[in-house]
């Protein structure tokens, strides 16, 4: 691995948009990370998942639980992302392209939601009245 | 031969970066500087986050108002936390392993590319199987995928996942496969990790699952004040059906 880092730090070949300031990561001809950072991820997200697991069943950080759950899979999704996909020391324009689908899904993510979540703006107050109407109507022909 | 090295030098020199990157000098250096397979993967992957994306707005937006769109069960009285919890663990770690399977082959170690490639095959297999035994349990405690609003969205969001994770497999078994017919060759290192960003987008997608359809308690999401909106929508739906009559 030694051999590698050495061939790889700031002589290496390097893609556009490959960041120079990765220096520090054991890395291997490819400018990704080597074996034992990949390793020491995988523990990182079996404990970060662990601990998800485990502040589901405290009930004393009940009101933090959604929060908390959220931050933490954040942070695993960025690091699966970045390290296993190599998203940190690829070409900066796959980031690029992957975030912008990110935007978009949670721009629709958040439209949806609203959408059900807000009466205005899934039942206008019009339809309302017509449907208060055709229900009047439709007691009127039971009756 | 030296046609060939003559070749390749010229793609350096023409900043194919990936070209000499990844040792494909089979394929020419593009305008872009990045390997369109490689970036036709990104793409599809975007593709697919909006795919999920729309899939789990979908389940959250029915998941708080199943009561009033439906029978129960209900996620509160089905869902087993421990063993999603294993689920989740085998599929995390079947990101480890694909990673080293990249690894392995970008060294030439195409005996680890195999044991890795297979551990990954395994590791994804025993997913699925989770999911499989999981289905057929809620099936059995009444959850069918017409029962209720979330019966529908979450047989639909998990369900779509757990195909991707059975196409990934026998993806993996290809290369498996490839690999024991001397196919695969350190430059051919691409090919595997086009493999791994599929792999590695399934094990993200879960990941977002297992944190808003699992752990994320059910009265959480239904006590967000969608209750109005929660009788709303079923009255809604009731009216729609009037209004299609009269029609």
């Amino acid at each position: 691995m030694g051999g590698h880092n050495a061939a790889l730090h700031g002589a290496g070949p390097t893609g556009p948009g490959t960041k120079p300031g990765t220096d520090h990561l054991v890395t291997d001809g490819h400018g990704h990370p080597g074996e034992g950072v990949y390793i020491r991820i995988a523990i990182i997200l079996a404990i970060v998942t662990a601990i998800e697991v485990a502040i589901y069943y405290v009930d004393a950080l009940r009101p933090l639980l959604v929060p908390t759950l959220l931050v933490l899979s954040i942070a695993k999704f960025v690091v699966v992302v970045g390290y296993f996909m190599h998203l940190k020391f690829d070409d900066s324009r796959y980031r690029l392209m992957f975030i912008a689908g990110l935007v978009v899904v949670f721009s629709v993510i958040g439209a949806l939601i609203a959408m059900f979540w807000t009466d205005q703006y899934y039942v206008p107050q019009e339809a309302l009245e017509t449907l208060q109407q055709a229900r009047e109507a439709e007691a009127e022909a039971a009756e | 031969m030296a046609t060939t090295a003559i070749d390749v030098r010229t793609a350096h020199g023409a900043g194919g970066g990936h070209v000499e990157e990844h040792g494909h000098s089979e394929h020419p250096p593009t305008s872009t500087g990045m390997d369109h397979r490689k970036l036709l993967m990104w793409a599809f992957l975007t593709s697919d986050t909006m795919f999920f994306g729309s899939l789990i707005a979908t389940y959250l937006t029915y998941r708080g108002r199943a009561e009033d769109l439906g029978e129960g069960p209900y996620p509160s009285e089905i869902f087993d936390i421990p063993f999603t919890s294993v689920s989740a663990f085998v599929l995390l770690m079947s990101s480890l392993t694909m990673v080293l399977a990249l690894a392995a082959i970008q060294k030439g170690n195409q005996r680890g590319l195999r044991i890795w490639l297979l551990a990954t095959a395994l590791l994804g297999s025993m997913f699925v199987g989770g999911q499989y035994f999981e289905f057929t349990e809620f099936v059995h405690e009444g959850l069918g995928l017409t029962t209720n609003m979330f019966g529908s969205s979450f047989y639909v969001l998990t369900g779509f996942h757990g195909a991707h994770v059975t196409i990934g497999v026998i993806w993996l078994l290809t290369l498996v496969f490839v690999s024991l017919r001397g196919g695969t060759t350190q430059g051919d290192s691409l090919d595997v990790e086009i493999a791994g960003l599929y792999w590695h987008f399934v094990d993200i997608v879960w990941i977002v699952i297992f944190t808003l359809v699992y752990l994320i308690p059910y009265e959480e999401v239904a006590d967000v004040g969608a209750s109005e909106a929660a009788h709303l929508i079923s009255t809604f739906g009731r009216e729609l059906s009037v209004i299609n009559g009269l029609w």
